[in-house]
């Protein structure tokens, strides 16, 4: 590692001291920052470009740019969708100009579907990218009236529900675990609150969502099929502000303000359910000691030093509580902090360091009598840092690289007998320690027409001893048992993933557009489950595991009508993966000191197309989508080593969502998804033991759900007149609008009069589920 | 391994708040290739210990499950050999002596000679399965405590400290009959601990227990192999929850044909049957 210091250190040194003009043809810089008016928000993805010239780029993620311009006086602009495009002189010398775009309209429920710059999906060089806004997010009709970003995810072309109501996700046939989901730049590792029905991500606190399916940039790493970057507010450094709503089920708010003036400010949100306080209330004793809820908190603060650094610290805390004491309780939740640095080391040369923490846990427990109480604890921590640089080489080249760097501790669980009478063991399981890192480097060079972007990750994954005993297999077989040595490197794994695209562009309406990415994953979920528990655990590949690889690739071509009032595009992927884990028939999973002993290993691969059909804005706007898709496994020892369907294997899929503004305070959206059966392993015979049926299962997943569908609607009623302060508007949803009966799981049994007779039963979760919601912002 | 009861205590009550939108549905299925399907068990009892040869059908017949006649079956340890006899009124059923008594740490191997598939060709089925030590257990006794109309029971005595234990335990009311998977649990020494003398567990009985009713309770003693075919065959007759269940398959069998590519299913067990422990509700516990 000393090595890749000394190298990464030398070669930003040489950049940020390189003279101005440096790789350049004649010409010079303007560089800065650009946010938002209202709030001080940065705003990335903002376009910025010569009027009556070639050239131009568009903010990172933190609302830095850096342009190139040819020696003389140039106009340029600054425009971004829901905000007054600007135009500025700028002059022969090198610049900086931070520059701050006001809103069109501030009004609560201003909506724009595409909430970049215009075209941006012809000129963006990235395949099999989405960006979502809170705004938007906040259009589509939510389960309880809690709008959630994961739910809208799911109705992105290539991305499915795992179950009826979760907030697992498959992209393009990859398994939940394969998902990067980052939260502020660290990983939320489980993103559900109450088994699934709702994300631990308030809508409130979001600014953006950018979803990656396949072609991750080389700065992100340690997953297969997706990622996903969730980007909170900064907090406002304008004005005090607050925005909240009183549902459903939950209640939620949000202060931000400005601190010093406007050098820094903060932003503290919480929100939590509230059954529970009801059932407190009861004079049933079992209700009373009955809970079921989750809170959540994000808290941000954000201190420009100067016009060069600025400091930022986030922080997430999230549990949810699940009891019928003292039969049981169970406990899990997310923290994740962030801290994050932000430098301008040279007109070219963007920096931003980070270091973050991210930590999971559940707790099980029971309380009933001294001789049985016990519990049961499993958790999970990262630390990790983060290095990297932007640098504008020319107008031709922009170059990111850096390094990245995780250390994980898996603690898999600890239990055992809480009192001093207690007749149960204590016991642990073993703790697990690697550590991941990696160098990257990639550049986008952009010519007229013809966008290229290359580069590449090499990422190494340490096993570190624990001082514990550990299984050596070969194949299947335990061979062995070693003692790891404490704290010691005993094992490495390390690759190489090229990702590399190409982008032709027509004209400012047409792009063909194509991309491959080789991508690796380290640490795996150990679920028995398709739709992922919080009782699930994290587990890292090891000298008998070795790391899941993808190659993807893609192709698409994206055209835009009407001045980019609609925007479509078509893409077509195939995916191979290699070293796919799966767990053989009855794993045991919970408590399994040796883990290893009960996976499997295969490949797999998955194909598909994608369409997208959006309109950006008027009165009626929203997108139709359809995805066609297979996904593909063989794996050891399961269904006799034949190919089957994945679990996420959905041919069909279609989901449509508009939002329609028929008044001036009056907004109705619907939203309707569709989507093939899941693929599910049925009986197809059964034998006699003793008196009981014992049924024959079919090959794995030979059958299907029958198909998924479902209408959601909402109603939205400004209350307040757009020119006041205090706006406040009611929001009334309908969730599954016709009761459609979406199985979440199908069993087979027997009448209990009639053994011999075997019947199918469904369970389903909601029928229609209506809610009201009370939003208000000042 | 360990603590899987607790987590699978917090998943039943999971379930339990998940389950209230329940509708039959009319799903057909294919239906399996025919099957053969063996049960035999031996215990350390004096008793007719049986052998059921049947085949399978398919999952929607209501037809009973034919039954396999004029087999040779036999069990045998390292010194002698049983011979089991079909019962007449009981085709597909085959018996051994009333006076043949399993004795624990023994191997026992089951062999079934029969023509399955029709060839004209006899295949030979084999299966074996070792006896467990049985726990001593010198008395069973309902705790003053009670949880939530649950009572609890304490169980004295020890428990074999050579070997894993595997359990598997029966409570009922009112000396009412269970079958072979209405078993209360299966639990094994991974969760108590076996130098212990008292182990106390809660002693769920539906229906609950009025004053006067009488508590029946057996433990009986397994091989691993045995318990993991009741626990996957139990697993296998429930329903599939996505949040805790791993996809259907097939419950391992410990036979195999010798001399044939014909796939079996079912167990050949030797375990211990437990003392019948009884227990007079001194407490109104009914819900």
């Amino acid at each position: 590692m000393p090595k890749y210091k000394s190298i990464i250190i030398s070669f930003i040194l040489v950049l940020s001291t390189a003279p101005a003009g440096w790789g350049q043809n004649s010409g010079f810089t303007v560089n800065g920052n650009v946010s938002d008016a209202s709030n001080g928000e940065a705003l990335s993805g903002v376009n910025i470009y010569i009027i009556n010239g070639n050239g131009g780029t568009v903010t990172n993620e933190y609302g830095f740019y850096s342009l190139f311009l040819p020696e003389g006086m140039h106009k340029i602009a600054v425009s971004y969708v829901g905000y007054r495009t600007d135009t500025l002189s700028v002059s022969r010398h090198n610049t900086r100009l931070n520059i701050v775009l006001r809103p069109v309209s501030t009004h609560l429920n201003e909506v724009s579907i595409n909430a970049e710059q215009r075209d941006i999906n012809i000129s963006r060089s990235e395949t099999s990218v989405e960006r979502l806004t809170a705004a938007l997010v906040k259009t589509v009709p939510a389960m309880l009236g809690e709008v959630d970003v994961i739910k809208v995810i799911q109705m992105l072309p290539g991305v499915q529900a795992v179950a009826e109501g979760s907030t697992n996700f498959s992209v393009r046939g990859g398994s939940f675990d394969q998902n990067l989901i980052l939260l502020d730049e660290a990983t939320v590792y489980s993103a559900s609150h109450l088994l699934g029905f709702f994300s631990v991500f308030n809508n409130d606190v979001v600014r953006d969502v950018k979803l990656y399916k396949g072609d991750i940039p080389a700065s992100f790493g340690g997953r297969l099929a997706s990622l996903t970057d969730v980007r909170t507010k900064e907090g406002n450094n304008q004005k005090f502000a607050a925005t909240g709503g009183i549902g459903t089920i939950a209640s939620r708010v949000l202060v931000e303000a400005p601190l010093f003036s406007d050098r820094a400010s903060f932003l503290v949100a919480g929100r939590r359910t509230y059954a529970d306080l009801f059932l407190r209330a009861s004079g049933n004793e079992e209700l009373k000691n009955t809970a079921l809820y989750f809170y959540d908190m994000n808290v941000k603060v954000n201190y420009r030093i100067n016009d060069n650094n600025r400091i930022y610290v986030s922080g997430y805390f999230g549990r949810d509580y699940f009891a019928m004491k003292p039969v049981a309780t169970m406990g899990f939740g997310n923290r994740t902090v962030t801290v994050r640095w932000n430098s301008i080391l040279s007109p070219r040369l963007f920096a931003n360091f980070s270091f973050t923490g991210s930590y999971y846990d559940y707790h099980l427990g029971s309380e009933m009598t001294p001789e049985i109480a016990q519990s049961w604890d499993s958790k999970l921590t990262d630390y990790g840092g983060k290095m990297d640089f932007t640098f504008s080489v020319n107008k031709t080249n922009k170059m990111k690289f850096g390094y990245q760097i995780v250390h994980h501790t898996i603690n898999p669980g600890k239990g055992g007998g809480t009192a001093a009478a207690s007749v149960i063991q204590t016991y642990e399981l073993p703790s697990l320690f690697a550590l991941e890192h990696a160098l990257y480097v990639s550049n986008e060079m952009s010519f007229d027409k013809l966008m290229l972007r290359y580069g590449v990750r090499y990422a190494f994954f340490h096993n570190i001893g624990n001082g514990k005993e550990a299984v050596i297999m070969d194949g299947y077989q335990i061979t062995s048992r070693q003692i790891m040595p404490a704290g010691q490197i005993y094992n490495t794994h390390h690759g190489l993933e090229p990702r590399m695209g190409v982008s032709y562009k027509f004209n400012n309406q047409n792009a063909l557009k194509a991309s491959y990415s080789r991508a690796a994953q380290y640490i795996q979920l150990a679920s028995n489950s398709s739709a992922g528990s919080p009782l699930d655990l994290w587990f890292p590949a090891s000298p008998n595991i070795k790391p899941q690889l993808s190659n993807q690739f893609v192709v698409g071509y994206f055209r835009n009508f009407k001045d980019n009032m609609f925007e479509t595009s078509l893409e077509v992927y195939y995916k191979h993966l290699t070293n796919v884990v799966d767990f053989k028939d009855r794993a045991v999973i919970f408590g399994n000191p040796a883990l290893d002993t009960e996976l499997r290993f295969g490949k797999g691969y998955a194909y598909g197309v994608e369409l997208m059909v959006r309109k950006n804005g008027g009165k009626l706007n929203g997108w139709i989508s359809y995805a066609f898709s297979r996904s593909m496994r063989k794996i050891d020892e399961i269904n006799n080593n034949e190919w089957y369907r994945s679990t996420y294997d959905r041919p069909h899929s279609v989901s449509i969502a508009v939002n329609y503004n028929f008044a001036e305070r009056w907004s109705a959206s619907a939203n309707w998804i569709y989507a093939t059966g899941r693929p599910v392993t049925y009986p197809e015979g059964r034998y006699l033991i003793g008196e009981s049926y014992v049924p024959v299962p079919s090959a794995r997943n030979a059958y299907r759900f029958p198909d998924y569908h479902r209408l959601d609607l909402s109603l939205t009623w400004k209350l307040s007149p757009a020119d006041r302060r205090f706006q406040n508007e009611l929001n009334l949803s309908v969730y599954n609008a016709y009761a459609r009966k979406n199985p979440w799981t199908i069993y087979f049994t027997q009448e209990e009069q009639n053994p011999s007779r075997s019947y199918a039963e469904m369970i389903y979760l909601f029928s229609i589920v209506p809610a009201v919601t009370w939003n208000f912002y000042f | 391994m360990k603590h899987l009861s607790l987590a699978t205590l917090v998943c039943l009550i999971g379930f339990s708040l998940l389950t209230s939108c329940r509708e039959r549905l009319n799903i057909d299925t294919s239906a399996a290739a025919e099957r053969l399907v063996i049960f035999g068990r031996i215990s350390a009892d004096s008793a007719c210990h049986s052998v059921q040869i049947t085949r399978s059908i398919p999952y929607f017949s209501t037809d009973t499950p034919p039954a396999v006649s004029g087999a040779w079956v036999e069990i045998s340890d390292e010194t002698e050999s049983y011979l089991l006899r079909e019962v007449d009124s009981l085709p597909g059923i085959y018996l051994t002596d009333s006076t043949v008594c399993g004795l624990q740490g023994t191997t026992y191997t089951l062999n079934v000679r029969l023509d399955f598939d029709g060839d004209g060709v006899v295949e030979h089925y084999r299966a074996s399965s070792t006896m467990p030590q049985a726990p001593k257990i010198d008395s069973v006794a309902l705790s003053p405590l009670v949880y939530n109309m649950t009572p609890l029971v304490v169980i004295y005595g020890a428990m074999p400290t050579d070997q894993h234990n595997f359990f598997c335990l029966y409570t009922g009311k009112n000396n009412q009959p269970k079958s072979l998977f209405e078993y209360y649990m299966l639990i094994d020494d991974w969760y108590v601990d076996p130098s212990q003398n008292a182990f106390i567990l809660p002693c769920f009985i539906p229906g609950g227990l009025e004053i006067g009713d009488t508590i029946n309770f057996r433990v009986d003693a397994l091989n691993a192999a045995y318990n993991a075919f009741l626990s996957q065959a139990k697993s296998e007759m429930g329903a599939s929850l996505p949040f805790f269940s791993a996809p259907p398959a097939e419950v391992v069998s410990n036979i195999t044909c010798l001399d044939a590519d014909i796939q079996v299913s079912g167990f050949f067990a030797a375990f211990v049957r437990g003392e019948d422990f009884i227990m007079i509700s001194d407490k109104n516990l009914s819900y």
